[in-house]
């Protein structure tokens, strides 16, 4: 089954542009999709149909009069239930916050809006983003798997084009998760490229907001329109303007991939995904890039230090209503709130102290290597049945899932470097596999330069989810 | 959860430290996340707990 909803974020704005098609034809045809994939994968937890429908509309109003206000201009979105809305419901996943309604949009929000993008709903997230409880949404692969987290809905919305695109939130792999097990491209911005004003947040110095789509040049018409410097986000980085489709189309020749073959294809690696994401370092290299290896060990504890900044920096912003709201939390996300609180002062500062030595030795292998990236797996397996998902905050469990997830993505949080996933392959079980690839600071048009290059030979993205031939 | 290093009675006393009230239920499972925990610090603060030169811990992701 092929239609409008089917195309790319670009096609369809293509076919706006051109006045081949309407916002409210794209619109219903993403909710026809919407109401049909809905009842098996659950990636809504709102949907404004009305509301949508009357933003098409007004945004048709406008192409009619030839203000085009952007790419984005009309194109349904959905975006997750940690960002404000003021015309939706925002719950993050939780009880305790049940039937919030903000006064104000997310900054991000507020930009697709200005963008001329039509948002569709609310797309699901484990509870706070913590990762801690099932939510409803199913893989878009397989009904019985683990649909990836935080982003979870917002992922899989993309995957089966009940979206052209999303907006997700990472703060130690949360969109490149979603973005691998559901076969979609996700971007990790750097760190203050994206606003995080209107955000629920976990960690001030690890969260980032970045977007999720089909393709590598639909994530960066997104984050066209996300970036930009924001007065209500401290940390928003204030840089000049960038075009990020700019180096799109040019190719990965004298482009230099650093691999820590160490670090990211150790012994729990499958053997599928070192087959797949071996296979894609060769394409890259076929193509005139320069694989290089290099070695970045003090990396080696960084899921460590990762998860003391997040559990104490959490429940430092859950403090009150943790207090107040104590059995609204469910019990996997209350204990690890509790928890936060245990962290001493002193590993505080061990972990704050390990970060900067990290970030030191990545600015250098980047240096003296010359590199324009570095590769890896961006989970060391793909996804898993839902009984068999352990999300234990028991860091000496050896065989920890999300202990795994982290090693290969939280690095990135912990420097603000940019980092990418773009599907490579899938299992035997037609299951996706994805590729990470981590940029220098404010270097996402380089990404998306070798993910474009990559998807271009290899376009797994073209492959559809059975549960939309399904419906 | 017997060979937990970390038992009840000093979650408890952490808690009201903290000024938290933690519901009976969480009390076990939180005792052995809690020993885990410590490992993992100890890890930490062994390699980067005192160093001869020391950091700046200020952030800011750009390198230049």
């Amino acid at each position: 089954m092929t239609g409008l909803a089917d195309l790319t974020l670009r096609g369809a704005s293509d076919l706006l542009a051109q006045g081949k098609t309407s916002a409210v034809e794209l619109l219903d045809a993403t909710l026809q999709r919407l109401d049909a994939t809905e009842p098996y994968v659950h990636a809504y937890a709102f949907v404004d149909a009305d509301g949508a429908r009357a933003r098409a509309s007004a945004a048709d109003k406008e192409l009619a009069r030839g203000a085009r206000r952007s790419p984005l201009h009309g194109i349904p979105i959905g975006v997750k239930d940690l960002l404000y809305t003021t015309d939706m419901p925002t719950e993050g996943g939780s009880k305790v916050l049940e039937g919030f309604r903000p006064d104000y949009d997310a900054t991000a929000v507020q930009k697709l809006r200005e963008a001329g993008a039509v948002i569709v709903g609310k797309t699901v997230t484990h509870e706070f983003a913590y990762g801690q409880d099932v939510p409803p949404t199913r893989n878009a692969w397989n009904q019985a798997c683990y649909p990836g987290g935080s982003s979870a809905g917002s992922g899989v919305a993309v995957a089966v084009r009940s979206a052209f695109g999303a907006v997700g939130t990472d703060t130690g792999a949360s969109i490149r998760i979603p973005a691998s097990v559901n076969g979609v491209v996700g971007l990790k911005p750097t760190f203050g490229r994206v606003s995080r004003h209107g955000v629920i947040g976990m960690s001030f110095s690890l969260d980032h907001v970045g977007p999720l789509a089909r393709t590598v040049e639909d994530c960066a018409l997104l984050l066209q329109e996300l970036a930009g410097p924001d007065s209500g986000d401290p940390s928003s980085l204030h840089v000049a303007d960038e075009h990020f489709c700019r180096e799109l189309d040019a190719g990965v020749s004298g482009v230099r991939i650093g691999v820590d073959r160490e670090y990211y294809f150790s012994d729990y690696l499958t053997d599928e995904v070192r087959t797949s994401t071996l296979a894609a370092l060769d394409e890259l290299e076929r193509q005139g890039a320069r694989i290089v290896d290099v070695r970045i060990e003090e990396q080696d504890l960084m899921a460590d230090v990762g998860l003391v900044l997040v559990v104490a920096d959490t429940s430092d912003y859950h403090r009150l209503l943790l207090r107040t709201r104590t059995s609204d939390y469910s019990p996997g996300v209350r204990l690890m709130l509790e928890l936060g609180h245990f962290v001493s002062a002193p590993t505080y500062l061990a972990a704050q102290r390990a970060r900067a030595v990290l970030r030191s030795a990545v600015r250098d292998a980047f240096e003296h290597h010359g590199l324009d990236a570095l590769a890896a797996p961006t989970i060391p397996r793909t996804t898993m049945p839902l009984e068999d998902l352990s999300v234990s905050p028991d860091s000496e469990s050896e065989d920890s899932v999300f202990l795994a997830f982290l090693h290969h993505n939280i690095p990135s949080n912990l420097t603000g470097q940019p980092a990418i996933s773009v599907p490579c392959g899938f299992s035997s079980e037609e299951l996706p596999i994805g590729l990470q690839l981590i940029g220098r600071p404010l270097g996402e048009a380089r990404l998306f330069r070798i993910a474009r290059a990559y998807e271009r030979a290899m376009p797994f993205h073209e492959r559809t989810p059975p549960v939309v031939s399904m419906t | 959860m017997s060979d937990n290093p970390i038992d009840v009675g000093t979650v408890e006393l952490l808690a009201r430290l903290n000024g938290l009230k933690i519901p009976d239920e969480d009390m076990e499972p939180l005792s052995a996340a809690l020993s885990a925990h410590l490992a993992s610090s100890a890890r930490i603060r062994e390699r980067f707990g005192a160093m001869a030169d020391e950091p700046p811990l200020e952030f800011d992701a750009r390198w230049e």
